[in-house]
């Protein structure tokens, strides 16, 4: 028994010392990385001016191409939409922007029924991964992941638990200085087709206030940013459209495109998201009417 | 709890420590601990289920005592037969009711009657395919006089709960395992360090090919009419692969926790995907299964004895029982009647026990006719594997119709997580170091083998699915 005892010991050292190379190994490639995804594309950038940056989830990440924009308005834009996101996660991007110093004329805040919502996109949060010493981050995913302790303490833990975002595959591109497919200095990701489901529904009823959207708006006054709100096209078909008019009353300033192509069912993907033709009409729009508000 | 899960790790280690520096040097308390960790196993799923196991322990020790205090064969006959009873009938309650209701009224449908029985909403126990079957070949070994019955309960409870083989085998045999229940288990350092290797080559397995196999294989088969026949030739290898790694890894960590414990079981795989021809495959595929379908019933019907009509019977019965074995739908029957047609001309020239050695056993490659022979045989078991992982008939043959009809040479993208070639890359390595040591019952042998373990230990952490648990497939069996 003692013979095994010393063997156990000595796979657990090995062991040990294997997770803790691992670790140091894939988070040194991933921060020394070309930026792979928009946190870390965020996080390689330092003290800039973007005139117009776009938050938000899907809905902005396939919605708006920062390069139509760019080409009406004369200014330069970025798309930081990540795919499932919700209000917490456009927040500590503000956060994240300010940390980096990067500077915006205005930043559009996508919301719909997110609004009602809580939580964090799993994308977002296996993006934040090799950067979860960094304080601010840290203090973000403990305030929302029970499994903290462990994906902070337990070596090279937050790349197993989070292997399909940040596994061997990514790991060998980012260790090969390969760029992602989406170009991060435009941030759109393109969908083509349609997926011919073209039904969805919004919720009924609107929660009396997001405390995370209140926070946001402290910390944009604070450190001087311009908020504006909106919520990016639905399919004609979707219930409870009414929900949008009651958010646009939760603000100052809010730009509602919800139902400008209520009856344009070739630019949907599905009913919650544009295809490219949908996603070059929409920026166009969205650009005209910057123009118009923001730059005369 | 599953074995590639946390929670077994910290159980699996209490149980150890337990076993091995605090209960260890009474007999019976080892035992009752071994019952109670079996059962903490168990209800860790469901311990609704725990009244089953103990039921069926119960009845069966009784049966058993019964029928060997009785002389008279038409009363041994009796108890015999009520043992079977109960014990199929609990397997067809929990795994069979509703698929009988439901072809039922289907048959009156088609007849023009409509009639409204009522399913049930029967949850099936984790295991109770396993357990059943390793209680009945119990009361039939003691019937046959092949062993005698255990006076002692609690030995016999623990035979039948024993957590390592509980949920999903190997199916062992009370000859085998349960005299290992009442002698003195000593600790043995080398049987302990080949029960971690079984562990570690049974994670790599399932975490490693059959969890990176199962996001394939699922993704292709769930929208398998929007693929080309080349991705969906992919599914299917990717899904002979997942059962694969999955089962045997499953066995391997079955065997290496009991070996940590001191005890044997059977080897339940013997690299399956080399065979030569269709008997050689069930020779080595789920070996606890198929020899149990061979000595209780295979063997009573006439084996391959008789006539060519009671040949094959004998093969289509064993075959299609062995199918309905591991699940209560047609997709499952359909599977087992083509092993059994891929079985018959073998069985009807005497071919059936051609390849009995290891192939190639002194060679480094196969030679080309055995080269040939191992790939006809996984195309076709490949291909059998269809009607076993599709939701139904239809979509079994529809699967294989756009496989062919459809078929182009253009790699289709799918959005997750590997590209096929590197999971094609992935599972070509694991068959190189399974064919390297296929003589072995895993591949840490040799000089190397602290590196072999490392190398695997990498791969285990880095190539492996941790996002989120896939459940071993033939717990549903």
């Amino acid at each position: 028994m003692k013979q095994f005892g010393i063997y156990i010991a000595r796979w657990f050292i090995v062991l040990l010392v294997l997770f803790y190379l691992l670790d140091a190994l894939y988070t040194w490639v991933y921060k020394n990385s070309v930026p792979r995804n928009k946190v870390s594309y965020v996080l390689s950038e330092k003290n800039r001016d973007i005139d117009y940056i776009f938050l938000g989830s899907s809905r902005v990440d396939n919605f708006i191409d920062s390069r139509t924009v760019e080409k009406i308005t004369g200014k330069k834009t970025l798309n930081l939409g990540v795919q499932g996101a919700k209000l917490d996660d456009y927040y500590l991007m503000l956060q994240l922007l300010k940390k980096q110093d990067i500077r915006a004329a205005v930043i559009f805040v996508q919301v719909d029924y997110v609004y009602n919502m809580t939580g964090t996109s799993v994308i977002l949060k296996s993006e934040l991964m090799p950067y979860i010493s960094d304080p601010l981050i840290s203090k973000y995913i403990k305030e929302r992941d029970p499994d903290f302790w462990k994906l902070k303490h337990i070596p090279f833990y937050r790349y197993m638990v989070y292997g399909y975002k940040l596994g061997f595959r990514e790991f060998i591109s980012s260790l090969i200085q390969k760029k992602p497919r989406v170009s991060l200095n435009n941030g759109y990701n393109a969908k083509y087709g349609s997926t011919g489901l073209l039904k969805s529904a919004l919720p009924d009823r609107i929660i009396t206030n997001n405390k995370v959207v209140d926070a946001m708006q402290v910390f944009a006054d604070k450190n001087n940013m311009k908020l504006v709100f909106f919520t990016s096209p639905l399919c004609g078909n979707t219930k409870n459209i009414s929900f949008i008019k009651k958010l646009e009353k939760k603000f100052d300033h809010f730009m509602n495109y919800s139902e400008i192509f209520k009856s344009k069912d070739q630019y949907f993907f599905n009913c919650s998201h544009v295809n490219d033709k949908g996603a070059q009409a929409f920026s166009t729009q969205i650009a005209e009417d910057i123009v118009s508000k923001y730059q005369n | 709890m599953f074995f590639n899960s946390v929670s077994f790790a910290v159980f699996l280690l209490i149980v150890f420590l337990l076993y091995w520096f605090v209960f260890n040097k009474w007999l019976r308390v080892q035992n009752i601990f071994i019952l109670l960790a079996s059962y903490i196993f168990y209800g860790w799923w469901d311990w609704r289920f725990l009244a089953l196991i103990a039921f069926s322990t119960v009845v069966d020790f009784l049966l058993a005592i019964r029928i060997k205090k009785n002389s008279s064969v038409s009363k041994r006959k009796l108890w015999l037969a009520v043992s079977i009873l109960t014990n199929l009938g609990l397997l067809g309650f929990f795994k069979y009711y509703n698929f009988f209701i439901e072809n039922w009224i289907e048959a009156w449908d088609v007849l023009g009657f409509k009639m409204s029985v009522e399913t049930m909403n029967i949850i099936l126990p984790v295991g109770i395919s396993f357990y059943t079957f390793q209680t009945l070949s119990y009361t039939i070994d003691v019937y046959r006089k092949k062993i005698k019955p255990t006076k002692n309960v609690l030995d016999f409870a623990a035979y039948v709960a024993f957590f390592p083989q509980l949920v999903a085998g190997p199916i062992e045999r009370a000859s085998h395992l349960l005299p290992q229940f009442q002698k003195e288990r000593a600790f043995n350092y080398k049987y302990a360090e080949s029960g971690l290797h079984l562990i570690i080559w049974g994670l790599f397995q399932k975490v490693v090919i059959a969890d990176s196999c199962a996001v394939y294989a699922n993704g292709i088969f769930n929208n398998y009419e929007q693929f080309n026949g080349l991705t969906l030739l992919a599914g299917a290898f990717y899904f002979a692969f997942q059962i694969y790694g999955d089962f045997a890894g499953y066995s391997n960590i079955a065997i290496g926790v009991a070996r940590l414990l001191g005890f044997d079981l059977m080897r339940n795989f013997n690299y399956p995907y080399f065979s030569r021809d269709i008997a050689e495959f069930w020779r080595r595929w789920h070996i606890s299964l198929s020899t149990w379908f061979r000595d209780y019933l295979y063997i009573p019907l006439g084996g391959s004895r008789g006539t060519v009509t009671l040949k094959i019977r004998n093969v289509f019965i064993i075959f299609i029982v062995s199918g309905f074995w591991h699940g209560a739908d047609w997709t499952f029957l359909a599977w087992g009647a083509v092993h059994a047609l891929l079985f018959l001309p073998l069985i009807l020239t005497n071919k059936n026990k051609r390849y009995v050695e290891n192939i190639a056993s002194e060679e480094l490659l196969p030679s080309l006719k055995e080269f040939f022979q191992i790939l006809a045989t996984f195309t076709l078991v490949m291909l059998a594997w269809v009607l076993f992982r599709a939701d139904t008939i239809d979509d079994a043959m529809n699967y294989l119709k756009n496989l062919v009809t459809k078929f182009s040479f253009e790699i289709e993208y799918m959005p997750i997580e590997r590209y096929s070639i590197e999971l094609m890359g992935l599972i070509f390595t694991f068959i190189s170091i399974e064919w390297v040591h296929r003589r072995f019952e895993h591949p840490f042998v040799g000089k190397w083998k602290w590196l072999k373990i490392t190398v695997a230990v990498i791969m285990l952490v880095t190539l492996g699915v941790y996002s989120n648990y896939q459940e071993f497939i033939y717990f549903q069996f």
